[in-house]
């Protein structure tokens, strides 16, 4: 019953949108300011700071590429894996910040705001978390319903 | 084995599209640059000013408010401010040229003949948190220009000793 109801076309049909929303936004947010998310993504002190300017250069094209996938159909499978891949990094990362920022300011995790480097600016962290998660289980959601439609019943 | 292909196709137009949109974008950045890296020493508090080899052996050094103090005061050099032209309209060290780390392209022409013909340059942001001017110093010394001082202590320290603050100077606009 549940499984129907997630997988209803109408349902996958407002997740595409929504991501395809989501994504686009955000991702037009940091293509116009490179060297600011390259400085951004340099605070979750994970990645080498050789590559921060290429990654936040490539970083943003890649959801705005996922983005038109969903609104067109395109490449459906491949950008749902990658949304949920990408989004269970992001919530990784940011827990990892989160956690260094608690460590080292001693401020609760219920109380902490800062800029993800998301595209949304300042953020409330553990809606934030949460909000990743739940864009992985959208493109879990796309993702099997493109399953369903091509796996016959018998194999299910 | 269709996922990958998609998947490795997505990356691949990303890759493609964001190297060029780069490469035209007024704000496109040098992905091969690594102005991150912290390059800057502190100044030994006895000398600078007699200090012009020393310096150019290490480029970007650390300043205190003294230190700046007297680089204001003795006029020795261009004064740059790293922070937000909101912030630089606002309030600015006197005599200090708007260059917004996050947008140089456009500031940087401006200022770039001026900025080779200054011996000695300094750079400020907001308060000692702000790591903007030590980026903005990292990204003058790739562009060729030394030796350059970092105010660590930045317009923050600078108000905090009551000192004089000028207001839009010039036009912060890039």
């Amino acid at each position: 019953m549940m499984e129907r109801l997630l997988l209803h076309p109408l349902i996958v049909w407002g997740c595409r949108l929504i991501v395809a929303a989501v994504l686009l936004y955000a991702a037009v947010q940091k293509i116009w300011m490179p060297l600011e998310f390259a400085r951004l993504l340099r605070e979750y002190h994970l990645l080498p700071d050789q590559i921060l300017n290429l990654v936040a250069v490539i970083l943003p094209w890649v959801e705005i590429i996922c983005g038109l996938c969903f609104l067109s159909g395109l490449w459906l499978v491949g950008a749902a894996v990658l949304l949920s891949a990408m989004n269970t990094v992001f919530a990784f990362a940011i827990s990892y910040r989160a956690w260094l920022i608690m460590s080292t300011t001693g401020v609760d995790f219920f109380d902490l705001s800062f800029d993800c480097g998301c595209g949304f600016g300042v953020v409330y962290i553990p809606t934030k978390i949460l909000e990743n998660l739940i864009l992985v289980g959208v493109g879990l959601i796309i993702l099997f319903s493109r399953w369903r439609a091509h796996v016959p019943n018998s194999v299910r | 084995m269709k996922i990958f292909k998609q998947i490795i196709a997505i990356l691949a137009i990303s890759f493609i599209s964001g190297l060029g949109f780069n490469a035209f974008s007024p704000r496109g950045i040098n992905v091969f640059d690594n102005p991150w890296s912290r390059n800057a020493i502190d100044a030994p508090a006895y000398q600078l000013e007699q200090s012009v080899q020393w310096m150019q052996e290490e480029p970007i050094i650390f300043v205190d408010f003294d230190q700046a103090c007297r680089f204001i005061e003795d006029q020795e050099g261009m004064i740059l401010d790293a922070r937000t032209p909101e912030d630089y309209k606002e309030g600015h060290i006197p005599g200090a040229h708007p260059l917004f780390f996050y947008n140089m392209n456009e500031y940087y022409t401006k200022l770039e003949s001026r900025l080779l013909e200054s011996p000695v340059i300094l750079t400020y942001c907001g308060d000692f948190n702000c790591e903007d001017s030590e980026f903005l110093a990292n990204e003058l010394f790739n562009l060729g220009h030394v030796p350059i001082l970092v105010y660590k202590g930045g317009f923050e320290e600078w108000k905090a000793h009551q000192m004089p603050v000028e207001k839009s100077r010039e036009e912060a606009q890039g």
